[in-house]
């Protein structure tokens, strides 16, 4: 009688134990190759791995004040599929819905909450995160100064990992609020214009590092226009 | 034998910083904290603003009103503290089964190193998080008893974590001044009058010679200086089972019957739990037949509750399932597990809509959740609404109303409320926009267009802009014409 383990058997070990032992690098692996986030930036996805941001991983959106950083976050949530949900938790409270609706956000999609701090936003999105109905959480850090402690952090990778979730990382100035182990790619969005934007990546450990591409979103325009 | 460590979980100004996290705009003016609302009333507490403003806890309300002429003052609610309270030390006994409850923001937890936690600092960094998820500053900190580890905790700013390696209780309170040792004012002013001035120097009395002078308090004094505590830690013990049980002559067989007869039971205990602040989450039915054999019958809830109804529900629908062989001639219902009700618990089963339902309490200010929904308005910061998840209806992908003023809402901004700008015109033109702490020269604009509504609406007048800055940098702005003031509305980032 063969008491051997089969080629798959022990496979199946083998990958158990590497998951065991590197979560994040396993996810990322499983995810590129089949499940991404699209975001509808051809430029981007080209430049990702899978033709799209992986789901499981932080991903640091950054620049300046008014430097487009709101417009390709709201572009990549207008690329939601129906039935998924964003957790968006509005830390300067200056989120506003019709701004949304005209990125082509489905409001519908969207739960916003107002933490009081940084304990209180990772606690709302552990609670949520656990129920599976959160396939994307923003983390709007705009005007935030104080760094994310390494303990929520930890705790909120955690939560991200395990529900497959795409975290987005709305920050301010040179980033730096979140550790930079962290983070799986940053972006940087410079305004060139009023509608035209440029998108650096600063940080990648999924693509190569140092690109630039241009992007103008698709605005719609909205009442009469005296230019 | 491994020695007890204890951490002290410690929320300075308890009262005050529960009103302070339901709203983040709070902390921007001076507030005090006062027992009643009265002239001549001390204060308890003191925000760091007011603080700011040299306000002590000396001072009595117009004391301190003489000087912050817009103080806020607030009346302290025993009732909200205590059910915070009650709900961190719940939550703290998911972390640890050995929790105390200590005065109003104080809790003493077992430290649980090496068993489920890698270290002192790993659990102390957990227990931070759990009562920090709360919205209030936490420090902890951790000793051998629960004396050094609240001075530890105490004494830091805010989100601190200390903790005092074992043996080294004595040299940590040192240096500290003796008013950590729980010393009545009395004895405070004694022990400064005779030249003490550290705990170092209250330590080096001989025992015998601190409590002929002061009694118990010098005893337990010279105990606390040393490192030592004179009270142990006495944790929380969960309450036992409680169960009611009534013998029948004659046996009964009808389900509706047991099922009555063991609701009577229920709501006795119920009211039993209802005095003591609990409710139930899982209730076992014994049934005792007639040929000596036994039943067991058990019914759980997914959350705490005193619902006859639920129970009574679940209870019928069993006893409907199993065909009894034999009358019942005893019931037996006993309550197994109990619980305090957690408003917070978030629900989360996908509703018939399609839109996740979710259970927030309006009193619940730890769980804001909101859906936005756009509605038509002129004003932009009147063009949408948040609303709780469970109350907003599930519509047709939204179109944005038509809002004249932004030829291209999307990416923008709102400051809510407005905020006053200075806009610099020279020769009739805007030259610089200065806000928050920006003077940036103004490159282009748009507008005006003239938004103005009646009393039926709110009185408004304005003079809507879109400036752009240098740097590619836009903003909207408006001219109040009621106030005179400039505002930033939002800035299209």
């Amino acid at each position: 009688m063969n008491t051997q383990p089969s080629a798959d058997t022990a496979l199946a070990h083998v990958r158990r134990l590497l998951t065991e032992r590197w979560p994040e690098a396993c996810r990322q692996t499983r995810a590129a190759a089949r499940d991404v986030f699209h975001t509808g930036i051809s430029g981007l996805d080209a430049l990702l791995p899978g033709g799209g941001l992986p789901f499981g991983s932080w991903i640091e959106i950054t620049g300046g004040t008014a430097s487009g950083k709101t417009s390709l976050l709201l572009a990549l949530l207008a690329q939601l599929a129906a039935g998924e949900r964003t957790l968006y938790l509005d830390f300067p409270g200056t989120f506003y819905p019709v701004a949304a609706t005209a990125a082509g956000v489905d409001l519908n999609s969207i739960l916003v909450a107002h933490p009081a701090n940084l304990h209180q936003g990772v606690h709302i999105a552990e609670h949520l995160l656990t129920s599976g109905l959160i396939t994307v959480l923003v983390f709007d850090l705009a005007e935030q100064r104080t760094r994310l402690p390494g303990a929520l952090a930890h705790r909120l990778r955690q939560q991200v990992l395990r529900g497959s979730v795409l975290a987005l990382f709305l920050t301010e100035g040179n980033g730096g609020i979140i550790g930079q182990s962290m983070v799986a790619l940053r972006l940087r969005v410079r305004r060139v214009a009023l509608s035209r934007f440029e998108i650096d990546v600063v940080r990648s450990r999924i693509s190569r590092e140092g690109a630039c591409i241009p992007w103008t979103p698709p605005y719609r325009r909205h009442g009469c226009d005296d230019a | 034998m491994r020695k007890r460590r204890i951490a002290c979980v410690y929320v300075r100004d308890f009262g005050l910083a529960l009103w302070l996290r339901e709203d983040p705009a709070r902390r921007r003016h001076p507030a005090v904290l006062v027992e009643k609302e009265a002239a001549a009333a001390p204060l308890l507490a003191i925000s760091e603003i007011a603080a700011a403003f040299d306000i002590r806890r000396s001072m009595t309300v117009a004391q301190a009103r003489a000087r912050i002429p817009g103080l806020r003052v607030v009346v302290r609610d025993p009732e909200r503290e205590r059910t915070v309270s009650r709900r961190i030390v719940e939550r703290l006994q998911s972390i640890t089964p050995g929790v105390e409850e200590d005065a109003p923001g104080a809790w003493f937890v077992e430290s649980l190193s090496g068993r489920l936690y890698r270290d002192e600092r790993a659990f102390a960094h957990r227990a931070h998080a759990v009562v920090g998820s709360f919205g209030v500053p936490v420090c902890v900190g951790v000793a051998s008893n629960r004396s050094v580890a609240r001075v530890a905790a105490e004494i830091f700013a805010p989100d601190s974590i200390t903790i005092v390696p074992p043996g080294r209780e004595k040299k940590f309170l040192g240096g500290l001044p003796p008013g950590h040792l729980e010393l009545s004012d009395e004895t405070h002013e004694k022990l400064a009058a005779l030249g003490l001035h550290t705990t170092a120097q209250v330590a080096a009395l001989p025992v015998g010679e601190l409590a002929a002078r002061f009694g118990r308090e010098g005893r337990d004094t010279a105990l606390r200086a040393r490192g030592g505590d004179p009270r142990s830690f006495v944790p929380e013990t969960p309450p036992e089972d409680c169960s009611c049980s009534e013998p029948y002559v004659f046996p009964l067989f009808c389900s509706e019957m047991l099922t009555e007869r063991a609701l009577a039971m229920l709501r006795e205990l119920f009211r039993d739990l209802r005095a003591r602040g609990q409710a139930c989450l899982a209730v076992r039915v014994e049934l005792h037949l007639e040929d000596q054999s036994r039943e067991v019958i058990g019914l759980t809830l997914a959350e705490p509750s005193l619902s006859l109804e639920r129970f009574g529900r679940q209870l019928g629908r069993q006893l409907d399932a199993r065909r009894l062989r034999s009358g019942v001639k005893g019931l037996v219902v006993t309550v197994t597990r109990m619980a305090s009700p957690r408003s917070a618990q978030l629900r989360l089963p996908t509703g018939r809509s399609g839109r996740p339902h979710i259970a927030v309490p309006a009193n619940d200010s730890a769980m804001p959740v909101w859906t936005p929904e756009v509605r038509t308005a002129i004003l932009p910061e009147r063009s949408f609404r948040l609303v709780p998840p469970d109350h907003a209806p599930v519509r047709e992908k939204q179109a944005a109303p038509p809002l004249f003023v932004l030829r291209s809402p999307a990416g923008m901004r709102l400051c809510q409320p407005p905020e006053p700008a200075r806009i610099i015109w020279q020769q009739g033109r805007p030259r610089r926009l200065r806000w928050r702490r920006a003077d940036e020269p103004i490159t282009s604009r748009r507008g005006p267009w003239v938004l103005s509504g009646g009393w039926w609406n709110g009185d408004f007048d304005r003079l809507y802009y879109e400036v752009e800055t240098g740097a590619h940098r836009y903003y909207l702005v408006y001219y109040d014409r009621l106030a005179g003031v400039w505002f930033v509305q939002g800035m299209f980032d």
